[in-house]
């Protein structure tokens, strides 16, 4: 089906009966068509329109490919089960939300990885776009090449088998030398081919095929030789033991780095979105962000993020303040965000907030500060954003017996959370949001009971309060990657008892259900073997996992059968701190004696104090 | 100053909601460096008013947001820069400035007029058309939130007509007064068929009647 075919089908037989039919549209401004591009990227995320536009990463990463003229840049998200249903009726492929080219005519499809849980719907995806799902059975030249990026790309031993190739680290500069180097590697490739002698009239199909699988492995070895930071796991064989452990992995010939360390933008400044997409329908995030500092000096053990993002870098006050009022002035929308991991923590905070907060407040636009670490919130921090927005302040102490932050190394002091509480008040804030996480490594029945406590303690500050407790989940790259996850009837327990004791009427309790958690924590840690689970969870109807309500314990079970994998085996894995991991060849930069020293020093943590 | 602006929104972008158009607008204005003026209180708005809803997936040529300017504009340079903002399928196709004691949106809209593509084996005469106007009453039921709604679809209904439409086939007009039925429970009384039938049916709201529009 062509373009055309697509937009009249999608308008007269489709669209008129999908719930939220905005979210299939395009057409909004800034969006980018480029027919005549030299090489396309489709960009996804995993999930809807809502959830994928709300992504700073993927906005970045289309501004900048569409600044270049030879290059171009679409976007396609998942779609609904009603909308996959609609299309599969009316033969239309997964498209482009720009062009409406099907999506598997494209030369590159780049998967924005951010959450475990969004795995499961990139079976469906490419199964719509009708692509075959393996790598492996995508060798025609035809087939769009795979990339995967983002945090999720620190172990991507787990989507290996569906991926062509992933880019470790930041994006910014690295996505436009893969587009380069792909159209120079396309381009030896076919003189080669053309050079060699004529296949001999008869070849057989399977010799054919063998030919492709050879020319795209050519392909990926030309690549990840020209751009640092791509690792293409069909040039590497990992090896297991008997019993199923990993005992490490080889680059299956010469010539193949075997390890590939992450891309790091040095110079944040860098980084800005000059022309930004303006979504049509609302999303989860409507709002302008401006990143103000990639990577997080705390090294808070459980964090994920913090660790796969150093060193930190900050984008200076006169180039934060110019880009959230650029970005104001080109989207006009009504609020804009200071992203970061912890965005107290930059030194210019203070005097970013001081000039910008009243100048937005002129053009009646908001300034939120989503992450704030309690260590470094100033009164100064609170009065500018109070002077422009009146909702709720999030706090995530995560842990509350002493013992238990000095462990995941997050201290929040009870007292100092409290006279924050205080100053909120008196500033005139409404809404406490707070974050915990059950389930930490050694953690007690105690340490459950001081959270209950804590929330019982803060939910006299003054207002409502809103409270969000999690299940821990052990990440690669960080000091706990080698820590058991609690199991379900632990997780169950803790969020009992944190119910009957947390009363208050103006407390809002939330928790992250548990098997959710769960299935987070088996793909968290997952190797090569997971792409069996992936794809047996896939073909029993597993999708939109993220969303509580979608997720069907029972339709997992039946998957882990079918795969034949234990979820022990990953939720509680066999590997102590000399052990080989299988993500030990993805340099996050990070040493391995770092997060081993920091896991000691987890575990020596003082029991009482 | 008070401006009336006169907007269209077609093709695909008519699958965008009521209050996802607001907002499009909004930002759009914004971005267009229009002073807007906006309400007091604890949550500002801008001081807009837009004519009634357009179902998500109906078509309007003709529609209609009036917009409180602090300060006065040139208008129709403010249009351009619109043109050049607005996403595809939304265009401003007129403003003018209104006179301080011009009734609003809402008191002056006596009615609207709808077309619809009849697919072809929608069976549809002129006969019909008349005999369902002769009718005092025209119950249609539909299931709305899980619940069976049951309206009044001649209410209102001033006028209805067939023409040839695009492509060889045929539309119908219909002329109905606000408040009244809802245009797509006319279809469902005329033709006789369960509102689900009529889900694809491609709408279009021509424009609106009422003194000084």
């Amino acid at each position: 089906m062509n373009p055309l075919n697509i937009t009249r089908v999608l308008e007269e037989e489709v669209l008129p009966f999908v719930q939220k039919p905005a979210r299939y549209i395009g057409g909004e401004t800034n969006a980018s068509a480029r027919p005549d591009a030299e090489v396309r990227l489709l960009l996804s995320y995993p999930d809807v329109y809502e959830i994928g536009m709300s992504h700073l990463g993927l906005q970045i990463l289309y501004d900048i490919v569409n600044r270049e003229g030879r290059f171009a840049a679409e976007r396609a998200f998942s779609v609904w089960p009603d909308m996959e249903e609609r299309m599969r009726k009316e033969g239309i492929p997964l498209f482009a939300l720009e062009s409406f080219r099907p999506a598997r005519e494209f030369d590159f499809w780049g998967f924005s990885l951010q959450s475990e849980l969004t795995y499961t719907n990139i079976p469906p995806m490419l199964a719509l776009a009708g692509l075959p799902l393996l790598a492996a059975e995508r060798a025609h030249p035809g087939y769009p090449l795979l990339l995967g990026g983002g945090i999720g790309a620190f172990n991507p031993e787990v989507l290996s088998d569906f991926f062509d190739l992933f880019l470790i680290g930041d994006g910014e500069e690295a996505i436009i030398e893969i587009m380069e180097a792909y159209k120079k590697a396309r381009q030896e490739g076919q003189e080669r081919s053309r050079s060699s002698p004529g296949a001999p009239i008869g070849i057989s199909a399977s010799l054919r095929q063998g030919r492709r699988e050879e020319g795209k492995l050519e392909l990926l070895r030309r690549m990840v030789n020209r751009v640092e930071g791509l690792y293409a796991p069909a040039l590497y064989r990992p090896e297991h033991d008997a019993a199923g452990k990993f005992t490490g992995i080889k680059p299956i010939g010469p010539g193949i780095p075997p390890r590939i360390e992450k891309r790091v933008l040095s110079d944040l400044n860098r980084s800005e979105i000059r022309r930004p997409l303006i979504p049509l329908t609302e999303v989860v995030h409507d709002r302008s962000a401006v990143e103000i500092m990639r990577g997080c000096a705390r090294g808070c053990r459980f964090c994920a993020a913090g660790w796969t993002s150093r060193p930190v870098r900050r984008k200076g006050k006169e180039e934060t303040v110019r880009q959230a009022l650029a970005l104001t002035e080109r989207s006009g929308r009504g609020e804009v965000s200071l992203l970061s991991l912890s965005s107290g923590d930059h030194p210019e905070i203070a005097a970013i907030m001081e000039e910008l907060a009243p100048a937005l407040a002129r053009r009646r636009i908001g300034l939120s500060l989503p992450s704030l670490n309690i260590a470094s919130v100033t009164e100064a921090m609170l009065q500018e954003s109070k002077r422009v927005s009146k909702s709720g302040i999030t706090l995530a102490p995560e842990a509350a017996s002493p013992r238990l932050q000095l462990s995941i190394g997050k201290a929040s002091d009870p007292q100092r959370l409290w006279d924050l509480t205080q100053k909120l008040k008196s500033l005139g804030w409404r809404l406490l949001k707070l974050y915990f996480m059950i389930g930490l490594p050694r953690e007690t029945k105690e340490d459950v009971e001081a959270v209950a406590e804590m929330i019982n303690r803060l939910s006299r500050w003054g207002g409502e309060t809103n409270v969000t407790i999690s299940t821990f989940v052990p990440k690669p790259a960080t000091p706990f990657q080698w820590a058991p996850m609690a199991g379900r009837e632990e997780i169950r327990s803790a969020q009992g008892i944190i119910r009957v004791r947390v009363r208050s009427r103006r407390v809002r309790l939330k928790f992250r259900s548990v098997e959710t958690s769960l299935v987070e924590g088996v793909l968290s840690r997952g190797d090569r073997r997971s792409g069996r689970l992936l794809l047996a969870a896939y073909e029993e109807g597993c999708r939109f996992d993220e969303w509580e309500e979608c997720l069907q314990p029972e339709r997992w079970a039946r998957a882990f059968a079918r795969a034949g994998i234990a979820p022990e085996f990953y939720l509680r894995p066999p590997y102590g701190l000399e052990d080989p991991l299988p993500w030990d060849h993805i340099g996050s930069g990070v040493d391995k004696a770092t997060l081993v020293e920091e896991a000691r020093k987890a575990n020596e943590s003082p029991l009482y104090i | 100053m008070k401006v009336r602006y006169t907007y269209s929104k077609i093709g695909l972008a008519r699958f965008i909601s009521h209050l996802d158009l607001m907002r499009v607008l909004f930002r759009s204005f914004s971005r267009a460096g229009i002073p807007v003026a906006y309400s007091q209180g604890f949550t500002p708005h801008p001081r807009f008013e837009f004519c009634p809803p357009l179902k998500v997936g109906m078509e309007g040529l003709r529609e209609l947001c009036d917009a409180e300017l602090m300060g006065e504009i040139d208008i129709p340079a403010a249009i351009a820069t619109l043109g050049g903002i607005l996403p595809s399928g939304i265009s401003i196709g007129g403003a003018r400035a209104l006179p301080p004691s011009s009734p609003t949106i809402g008191a002056a809209i006596q009615g609207a007029r709808y077309s619809v593509r009849l697919l072809p084996d929608w069976r549809l005469a002129g006969e019909d058309l008349e005999a369902f106007l002769g009718l005092s009453e025209a119950k249609v039921s539909r299931l709305r939130e899980g619940r069976e709604r049951v309206s009044d679809a001649r209410r209102g209904v001033r006028a209805l007509s067939l023409s040839p439409g695009d492509g060889g086939g045929r539309e119908l007009s219909i002329e109905v007064a606000l408040p009244g039925a809802s245009p797509t429970d006319v279809l469902q009384a005329l033709l006789a068929r369960p509102a689900e039938d009529l889900r694809g049916a491609r709408w279009t709201r021509l424009g609106f009647i009422g003194e000084g529009l």
